[in-house]
């Protein structure tokens, strides 16, 4: 018997070996494990136990194939648009290259996906001309991530919303002065080819190809349970942008026609009541305040 | 002397609740004695599984059932999750928490598996000692289950069932007595079965679980997506005999069936120990036997046999 060491060494060795990305050996061979343990392959009995039927390294292989397979699949499932557009395969290199960057650190694996569009973001190839394919798979992870956390996040299921009539007792010289208060589940999103109907087709087992570009400003948010989508025009995202980050219609106006080609203050004008009504039947906003109220 | 099942009550044959039986059970009712709901997939939840739950609570007993506690790490324990955790606990008046007698992690990392421990003095100095922290900031006792396993250390210096004995009689903690568990573990580290069970403190087991598995030939591994197989209803019998009957959870969690189905497989354990016989469908036998493979040499990156738990709750989307 080899002398005993302590249940701290032998833990870090044990998640240093399952989880190396070159598989059991080679974990065993990194200097972070033989940090804890100094031992080679050749000497794994020392630590893990054969058993009558599997060499010790093929039963420590067990954990070391279960953790990427199981953290793949549950992205698999958190991320389906994507792994069907980048095909089972692809799906599966990028992931395992993603939970070997980003392991997880939370008791949940809700959080799993948290960086994954990150990931991608960080590892696109710097060669493909804007927007291209990595792109689109930027913005597919970042939607699909956005509908996760809509989806288990807080909603506004048991909050009273913005109704249209709300806005009638609104005095209009004060109107300028109004914030919109959101429900807690609404999220802007802009994406460079059309995603959402991507992700809808994948989900109705449409398999769709892929989309050309085309700017696609989405509206992200959930009611009854279920998450909703939609667009809107770049006035009314540049609107919505404003308002959501705290400003007043009077200041979220100006700062989103600054954004927009000069002459589109009429475009404002022109749907503002229009776009009022439909945020309200949407159910986007809780409420609208005045300063003093 | 310790009351059986802790004092606790027998509260029948239940089934995992999972996301793909919401429409079903929300709309059929069910008759089931209880549900075991997977902790995690709760604690955080603000949409649907706490609305489903929330329904859920006003009709049927639940019991909390976690994965990540991980009460034999050497880091730190988690006081944000515990208290989670507690705060889940009183809102589903869930009847015990549960987990397992394992560790998912070291240095802030988790890798949401349940790992086996050496069985020594050490760990078991370890292992009681957050167990009781944990139970003293629950206000209630731990069960914990006996996880599936496919490696053993030479650092062990007991067994498995002795190493559980004392854990649970030094912490005064109550044990779920996995039956799938005990045979596949049993199996990969060429142990008695029988001992294992005949070894436990039978007075303590609060809960069984019952399970399918995948048979590699080589080593088996705890799936959790087939039928029960004969070898396991057996010891469920003993078991059963051994501690005068306690809660029965079926747990399915990979290509699950209808719900129907999954209700089905554990009332089987209602009739075996009722008539002492129970009658299995011959394909589904057929199904449970069968021989996969899955080479660990090999090492596939990803393979269909993913040993649990890789429970996952997704989005539905307009
Ligand atoms: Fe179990």
């Amino acid at each position: 018997m080899t002398k005993q060491r302590s249940l701290q060494s032998l833990q870090r060795w044990v998640q240093e070996v399952i989880t190396h990305p070159d598989g059991i050996a080679a974990g065993i061979e990194s200097p972070t494990a033989k940090q804890q343990i100094d031992i080679d392959v050749a000497n794994i009995e020392q630590v893990v136990e054969p058993s009558s039927r599997l060499g010790s390294r093929e039963r420590l292989a067990v954990y070391g194939n279960a953790y990427f397979a199981r953290l793949v699949e549950c992205l698999g499932e958190e991320f389906p648009a994507t792994r069907f557009a980048l095909g089972e395969e692809t799906f599966e290199s990028f992931t395992f290259g993603y939970v070997n960057d980003s392991p997880s650190s939370s008791y949940s694996l809700g959080c799993l996906g948290e960086r994954f569009a990150q990931y991608l973001t960080d590892t696109r190839p710097s060669d493909v001309p804007k927007p291209g394919w990595p792109d689109f798979l930027i913005d597919l992870a970042k939607v699909e991530r956005t509908y996760a956390e809509v989806f288990d996040g807080p909603g506004p299921e048991n909050l009273d919303t913005l109704k249209p009539e709300d806005l009638q007792v609104i005095p209009p010289e004060r109107v300028s002065e109004i914030r919109f208060v959101p429900v807690p589940s609404l999220r802007l999103m802009e994406a460079a080819f059309p995603v959402h109907e991507y992700v809808t087709a994948v989900r109705r087992d449409r398999a769709p190809e892929i989309p050309m570009p085309a700017e696609t400003l989405l509206v992200i948010t959930r009611r009854e349970f279920v998450v909703r989508r939609g667009t809107v025009s770049r006035a009314e995202f540049q609107l919505l942008r404003a308002i959501i980050d705290g400003n007043s219609l009077g200041q979220a106006i100006e700062l989103a026609a600054e954004v927009m080609p000069a002459g589109s203050d009429d475009e404002f004008a022109a749907n503002l009541s229009e776009w009022f009504q439909h945020w309200a039947s949407a159910g986007w906003f809780l409420r609208v305040e005045l300063s003093d109220s | 002397m310790t009351e059986a099942r802790l004092g606790l009550p027998n509260l029948g044959f239940g089934v995992g609740l999972r996301t793909t039986h919401y429409p079903h059970i929300l709309k059929h009712k069910p008759d089931v004695d209880w549900f075991e709901i997977i902790s995690e997939n709760y604690m955080d939840s603000g949409g649907r599984p706490r609305q489903v739950l929330e329904q859920i609570v006003e009709q049927y007993k639940v019991v909390m059932h976690g994965v990540s506690l991980s009460i034999g790490s050497t880091d730190p324990l988690n006081f944000e999750y515990l208290g989670k955790l507690k705060t889940l606990a009183e809102w589903t008046n869930a009847a015990w928490i549960s987990d397992h007698v394992c560790w998912t992690g070291v240095n802030g990392l988790n890798g949401h598996d349940l790992l086996p421990l050496p069985y020594n003095e050490e760990t078991l100095r370890h292992v009681v000692s957050r167990i009781k922290t944990a139970q003293d900031f629950l206000e209630r006792p731990l069960v914990l289950e006996n996880p599936s396993t496919y490696v053993t250390f030479t650092d062990s210096t007991m067994s498995e069932w002795d190493f559980v004995t004392r854990m649970a009689e030094e912490s005064d903690c109550g044990l779920l007595l996995d039956v799938n568990n005990v045979y596949v573990s049993c199996f990969n580290h060429d142990l008695d079965p029988e001992d294992f069970i005949r070894s436990l403190p039978h007075e303590r087991i609060v809960q069984f679980h019952l399970a399918g598995h995948t048979d590699c030939g080589t080593h088996i591994i705890d799936t959790h997506d087939n039928f029960v197989v004969d070898k396991v209803w057996e010891l469920y019998q003993l078991a059963h005999k051994l501690t005068g009957g306690v809660s029965t959870l079926l747990e399915w969690d990979a290509q699950i069936p209808d719900f129907d189905v999954v209700h089905g497989e554990v009332l089987k354990a209602r009739d075996l120990i009722q008539d002492g016989s129970v009658t299995l469908d011959t394909q589904s036998r057929a199904d449970a036997d069968s021989v996969a493979s899955d080479d660990p040499a090999q090492g596939p990156r990803r393979s269909a046999t993913v040993p649990q738990p890789a429970v996952f709750v997704a989005a539905e989307v307009e």
